[in-house]
């Protein structure tokens, strides 16, 4: 059952308060600039009109949840869970500004952010392993025949599916807990049949982690499986640029996959900012299409970044963050289905 | 349960936890670090003080820093230097090695306090400096021209106000420059009026953002009058490339270039602490950062720490791990890094679970500058002579250093580094011989 109360998220908050140094620390700043207010002074004035949450909306809206570390601040500033809860009221005393109602419509209605979304399914029903396809997929049968060819190499029997769309991603992050709560009743009865939960997306990842943390041993990152099958498959070999996931690298460390043993062959470089600094592309799961502006300048300076290493391909095990990163022109970022399977 | 083992575990992810792991791993033992992140060193600035001031009704300026440590233990007999000043020298280059192995190259000046121009229009007193602020250094009695620049929208510093202060202030330590000021526009964040230290660096860290900075700072230089021998930039030239356009803009210009000093931005802090980190993987030390120690306990010959691993809020409870080793080196911090926090009126050693008191008007002077510090900074853990915390129940199996110690005021000193690393060294050594 997930939960989030004004009082735990108050006092840590308030911790902030004993530094205004840490200001460029916080997402919102690095997004917006501080013409409107220091990162934390957005924080605080947030939390301290609590009853105008609107005067803050634009804020909780830009500062997505995954574009850098917001924690580097060493008083452990809880930015994304505050502007969480700032989307929450706004939601609840519908005061939602114009320019995102249509997205918080969207994800109110169960509908997926991602306009490209269309519901697709394949596989046996009583397969061993649900590979659950990210919404934001632009091919997702496409996708379902790599990752049935990747998991037939091993021997798996799958169903592929996009049916739970984010698994309840951004309705978390509108803090809409009642309906993330509902929606994780059906997932554990739905997905807890099979021996194997794995996705491609690393926001579906956290969302079922999030919301059914009694399957978390079943629950795999595309990453983790190809690593585990890895003696089944016949890897390429080309020198590779890696974009790690932000979600996998701050929020759960201990799934990361050694990437330079999973292509013993191939030069693995991370471009420097990377690890637990890793600049995201700025999609955040969807949440990053509120304000697409964003999107944009985040994913550009991003594949600066991992263009410079100079590398044969540009590779990412998350399919929302390759998509995100493809909203900069340049060059083309596979996902690591995609690149196993070439 | 997920157990892991070493010989022994730091605490912390400062200079002091960085210096104390390497310094356990040169005895070829075992080291894991845990932390969250880098604490009071995530927003330094980027420079090694070691002992600049001895605080007093008049406080004294140390134009050594060893000459000023035997004043400080003439007036302060019980400061924490008198325990750990043996180990000083080797932990200074243990910080530097380390710092150097990450890219990041420290220089010292013969066992001299140098003062360094900062973003306030002061200058602060160091004994180590950085590559960025090694050309800033201010040289006594030499007639020189610097110029200030500002990046217009990088409000966090106002170069004409800096260049006017410089000007005062720096006749008080035998200065005789002439400073000049300009404000340079940079257009890469488009309109917006304000930009962040760290967005400024962002941008420079990019190809554009560097030829935008070297046409406008050469083309300022090539119109103007005079020809300067000094170029002082805000201390945000890039998180990754800082080196890169300060040599650029050297030789574009021919002249010595630096920044000034931060009292605390997040660039500086990451450009150090990444240096660090890289140098401890380097030598072997397993880094698990993201983990926050929650619980510290001997159980029989062991000590436990009981942790999460990545980042916590109320959705995201963690992943539960416990280390193992046979002894600990606390290294969390004070009152900046979190080591030392307060439970409503009262302060506590988090980890320690030990109760400092109350800080009343005994510690604490109205006069918040006053020349003899604030009383309260010297609250901490207390330690025997190997380090080790002074409380039976660890059975001298867990040592302290850096500010969670008592009896130092780094901040009326200028010696949170000097004190860092030798407390750190010192630690290391008591807890590696003791295996």
């Amino acid at each position: 059952m997930v939960a989030q109360e004004f009082t735990k998220l108050y006092y840590r908050t308030a911790n902030c308060l004993t530094s205004d140094i840490i200001a460029d620390f916080a997402p919102v700043s690095r997004i917006m600039g501080v013409d409107v207010s220091s990162g934390m002074g957005v924080v605080f004035t947030a939390m301290g009109t609590r009853f105008d949450m609107q005067y803050v909306a634009k804020e909780a809206f830009a500062a997505t949840d995954n574009y850098e570390a917001d924690t580097r601040s060493i008083d452990d500033a809880p930015v994304t869970e505050v502007m969480r809860y700032i989307r929450s009221e706004l939601v609840a005393g519908d005061k939602v500004p114009e320019e995102y109602k249509a997205f918080t419509k969207n994800v109110l209605a169960g509908e997926s952010v991602f306009k490209q979304f269309s519901e697709y399914e394949e596989g046996e029903k009583d397969a061993q392993t649900i590979f659950l396809i990210s919404p934001s997929a632009m091919d997702p049968k496409k996708t379902a025949k790599q990752f049935s060819k990747v998991a037939g190499e091993a021997g798996e029997r799958v169903r592929c599916t996009n049916q739970y769309k984010d698994c309840g991603y951004l309705l978390l992050q509108l803090g809409q807990m009642d309906r993330a709560n509902a929606l994780a009743g059906e997932l554990m009865s739905e997905l807890g049949k099979y021996e194997r939960i794995v996705t491609d997306d690393s926001y579906v990842l956290d969302a079922l982690l999030v919301l059914c943390p009694e399957l978390g041993e079943k629950i795999q990152f595309i990453d983790e499986f190809c690593f585990e099958i890895r003696k089944y498959l016949s890897l390429p070999e080309k020198n590779i640029t890696l974009h790690e996931s932000g979600v996998v690298e701050r929020l759960y460390p201990g799934r990361k996959v050694d990437y330079c043993e999973l292509f013993p062959k191939s030069e693995v470089k991370l471009p420097q900012r990377n690890g637990f600094d890793v600049t995201d592309s700025g999609i955040a799961g969807g949440l990053g299409l509120a304000e697409p502006g964003n999107l944009v300048v985040i994913a550009k300076r991003r594949m600066m970044d991992l263009s410079a290493c100079g590398q044969d391909v540009i590779v990412t095990p998350c399919a929302c963050e390759a998509l995100g990163l493809n909203c900069a022109e340049g060059e083309t970022v596979k996902t690591l289905l995609e690149y196993i399977c070439e | 349960m997920n157990k892991n083992n070493s010989d022994v575990l730091v605490v912390g992810g400062g200079i002091a936890a960085c210096v104390a792991a390497a310094a356990v791993r040169e005895e070829g033992k075992k080291v894991t670090m845990l932390f969250s992140n880098g604490g009071n060193t995530e927003i330094c600035g980027g420079a090694f003080d070691i002992l600049g001031v001895v605080p007093g009704e008049e406080p004294e300026i140390c134009d050594a820093f060893e000459t000023g440590i035997d004043l400080l233990l003439e007036k302060y007999p019980n400061h924490i230097y008198k325990k750990t000043r043996c180990s000083l020298s080797e932990g200074i280059k243990t910080a530097v090695r380390l710092a150097g192995e990450g890219g990041y190259d420290m220089y010292g000046f013969d066992g001299r306090n140098v003062w360094v121009p900062n973003i306030m229009g002061t200058f602060t007193v160091n004994a180590y400096v950085p590559e960025a602020l090694k050309d800033s250094v201010l040289v006594p009695g030499k007639k020189e021209k610097v110029l200030v620049v500002g990046i217009k929208g990088n409000v966090a510093f106002h170069a004409s106000s800096a260049a006017v202060s410089y000007q005062k202030y720096q006749k008080k330590l035998g200065g005789k420059a002439e400073y000049y000021s300009t404000e340079i526009a940079l257009s890469g964040w488009g309109d917006r009026r304000k930009i962040s230290d760290g967005e400024l660096a962002d941008y420079l860290d990019t190809e554009q953002g560097q030829t935008e900075l070297l046409d406008a700072v050469t083309t300022f230089c090539r119109n103007n009058r005079y020809h300067f021998d000094k170029i002082l930039f805000p201390p945000a030239l890039g998180y990754l490339e800082y080196a890169s356009v300060i040599q650029k803009i050297r030789e574009a210009c021919g002249c010595a270039v630096g920044e000034v000093e931060t009292l605390g931005n997040s660039v500086v802090g990451y450009r150090l602490t990444r240096a660090l980190y890289r140098g401890l993987v380097e030598e072997g030390v397993d880094v698990k950062r993201g983990t926050v120690v929650k619980e510290i306990s001997v159980e029989g010959d062991r000590v436990v720490a009981q942790c999460l691993s990545g980042i916590t809020d109320q959705l995201h409870p963690g992943e539960k791990k416990t280390y193992e080793a046979d002894s600990m080196i606390l290294a969390t911090g004070g009152f900046v890094g979190g080591g030392i926090r307060a439970r409503k009126t009262e302060v506590w050693i988090e980890l320690l679970n030990q109760n400092l008191g109350q800080v009343g008007v005994d510690l604490l002077d109205r006069d918040v500058v006053n020349g003899k510090g604030q009383d309260f900074i010297r609250l901490g853990v207390e330690v025997d002579e190997k380090m080790a915390v002074a409380d039976e129940a660890y059975k001298s199996r867990i040592y302290a250093c850096g500010n969670l110690l008592a009896g130092q005021n780094f901040a009326s000193e200028r010696s949170g580094v000097g004190v860092a690393v030798s407390s750190a060294y010192m630690a290391a050594k008591s807890a590696a011989a003791s295996l």
